[in-house]
């Protein structure tokens, strides 16, 4: 793997994982969350700081270079994150639901007794 | 006997040319056959003036504070059903489309014990009704009749009919789980499932007297996707 491309992703990891501890700190981002965010960070700066470590899976995986496992890993990472998201919206739109039922009922009864 | 408590849930969105008549229709099929069915009609977040209607016409209604579709507007109307210990629920549409003389046929087997959920269906007795339905639909409807079929070995002809009776016991189901887009099959499927009895009654529609039909044709492929992947991969299980 090229130094320039090792230097960009150490470069973006960093950046990524600072951030993300920041919007942690700031409360924007619950813990909960940010875990898969930190999780993938910390494989981006591994990549680009180990480059045999990863070169031996390259092999094993069967992919012709080491950037093209990189692209594969991360492609793949952000079609996890993308499955839990859509999780996390279909569970709070059932939520929603709920509330805007339980609610529109409890108006009918108070407007009733007005 | 004792007299069942019975409601008909009428979901409506932007119904203004239809909803008072279908309300008055219900009142006077009750005084001149000195019945009683109660009724509700959940206004899901209908931008036009039918809130307006209902309340100066002091209707009985549940208006939502935000739309959330057929599903989510239908089962409102079971959890109220649920809330106020009603025995038999029925959906009927407030677009003139369901005939309340029909309701007794309907609920007629719930009393009776025979069958703890009952679909006013137009094509199990093709003389009782003169309703139209275009070839597309025709073949939609099959295929879904057909998945039915091939997970809860029951058969049922019209699959899509939004004018069904349940008892207590389905209104209890209905209350805590109801499926959001395209409900009608998927919902006879979740019941099927449970082993509970369904019947189908054939009824007479009338032709929509005005709005628009919640499926269009471009929707179409979608909604047999949804709905057909939907029914076979539903969970069997007990009542």
């Amino acid at each position: 793997m090229a130094n320039n491309l090792r230097i960009l992703l150490v470069i973006f990891s960093i950046i990524l994982m600072i951030e993300i501890l920041r919007l942690v700190s700031k409360q924007k981002l619950p813990i909960k969350y940010s875990l898969v965010w930190l999780g993938s960070a910390l494989l981006i700066f591994v990549v680009g700081a180990f480059p045999n470590f990863i070169g031996f899976f390259t092999s094993l995986v069967g992919f012709k270079t080491t950037s093209n496992l990189v692209v594969g890993v991360i492609l793949s990472l952000l079609l996890m994150i993308t499955l839990i998201l859509t999780l996390i919206i279909a569970e709070q739109k059932r939520k929603i639901k709920l509330i805007v039922q339980e609610i529109s009922i409890l108006k009918k009864e108070v407007e009733k007794n007005e | 006997m004792k007299r069942e408590k019975i409601l008909l849930i009428i979901p409506a969105y932007n119904e203004e040319e239809n909803i008072l008549k279908t309300c008055k229709q219900i009142i006077e099929h009750n005084k001149k056959n000195k019945i009683k069915y109660d009724y509700v009609v959940i206004n899901d977040g209908s931008k036009d003036n039918t809130e307006m209607i209902l309340k100066s016409n002091n209707l009985n209604y549940i208006s939502l504070i935000n739309n959330l579709g057929i599903g989510g507007a239908v089962q409102t109307g079971y959890k109220y059903a649920y809330k106020k210990d009603y025995d038999i629920a029925i959906q009927f549409d407030g677009d003139g489309q369901h005939d309340v003389s029909y309701v007794e046929k309907l609920i007629d087997p719930i009393i009776n014990d025979k069958a703890n959920m009952t679909i006013g269906s137009r094509f199990i007795d093709k003389n009782s009704s003169e309703f139209k339905s275009s070839a597309m639909r025709r073949v939609g409807i099959n295929l879904i009749s057909f998945a039915i079929k091939l997970k809860t070995k029951f058969k049922v002809f019209d699959t899509t009919s939004g004018f069904r009776a349940v008892d207590k016991n389905i209104i209890k189901l209905f209350s805590e789980d109801y499926p959001t887009e395209y409900p009608e099959p998927i919902s006879t499927v979740n019941v099927l499932n449970k082993n509970y009895k369904v019947l189908e009654i054939p009824v007479g529609m009338n032709e929509r007297e005005g709005g628009k039909s919640s499926i269009n044709s471009w929707k179409t492929v979608y909604y047999m996707i949804n709905v057909i992947l939907s029914i076979l991969l539903s969970k069997k299980g007990n009542k």
